[in-house]
């Protein structure tokens, strides 16, 4: 591993927080489309895919805000990294949208 | 917005972070290079996200060719499978790349990738004859 001084340490919680932030959109799209297409055939059961999914990814996207604060904090104290907790729910959630839209195709 | 130093006492720094098969072992890496593993994982999720709605868009597809709606629904379910296969592989991945930078070791390519390419291509080219044809 490189031994020079970082060279700026400033840019990379925000490309990472940035990151989290496209995937929590690209997950909320996600929803929405099997929302909308569910919507055609129950328009009770479309509304609520959309209103759950809207909420978790809003409750995502806090707990993203707060990791780049933590990550922003850490290093600069020389701490270590939050661990990959976050990961596994954000993977949960895509099983969870595949499991819908699985459902959406064989039903 | 609340104070930095109001973070709940689970999501403090600790020695016993998630997964103990990850952080159990090793030393502490770069931090640049732990983000940019974070970061190549969330591409990852968002290219099963990606697969996930191209399954889901075929899928709807099958309303407006009623005599194609078998094809359509398999080439959906191969689109949606894939993405799910996608998003365990990404997360494995994390895992086992972040435990290699732990043991200074070096990082591995993915075979996965050649795959998703594959029925990327196979899909479009089936997608592609069946417009041709009707």
């Amino acid at each position: 591993m490189s031994h020079d001084r970082v060279w700026d340490r400033g840019l990379q919680p925000e490309r990472t927080f940035l990151a989290w932030q496209r995937t929590n959109l690209s997950l909320l799209a996600a929803t929405l489309v099997i929302a909308r297409l569910v919507s055609l055939h129950d328009l009770l059961f479309g509304a609520v895919i959309a209103g759950v999914g809207l909420l978790i990814v809003s409750a995502i996207t806090v707990r993203t805000q707060r990791r780049y604060r933590r990550v922003h904090r850490v290093l600069h104290a020389g701490d270590a990294l939050p661990g990959g907790r976050a990961n596994l729910a954000m993977t949960g959630m895509l099983l969870l949208a595949g499991i819908g839209a699985l459902a959406y195709t064989l039903l | 917005m609340t104070d930095a130093s109001a973070t709940p006492p689970e999501e403090e720094a600790t020695p016993h972070r998630f997964p103990k098969s990850v952080y159990g072992v090793g030393s502490e890496p770069d931090p640049r290079f732990s983000l940019a593993n974070e970061r190549t994982f969330l591409a990852w999720i968002r290219t099963g996200l990606g697969f996930l709605t191209a399954g889901v868009g075929v899928a709807a597809l099958h309303n407006y060719l009623p005599n194609l709606a078998v094809e359509a629904q398999l080439i959906a379910v191969v689109l949606v499978l894939t993405g799910v296969v996608v998003g365990l592989v990404a997360y494995r991945r994390w895992a086992t790349q972040e435990r290699a930078m732990r043991l200074n070791r070096p990082l591995s390519g993915s075979l996965m990738m050649p795959v998703y390419s594959l029925v990327l291509v196979v899909v479009a080219l089936i997608a592609v004859t069946i417009l041709i044809r009707s």
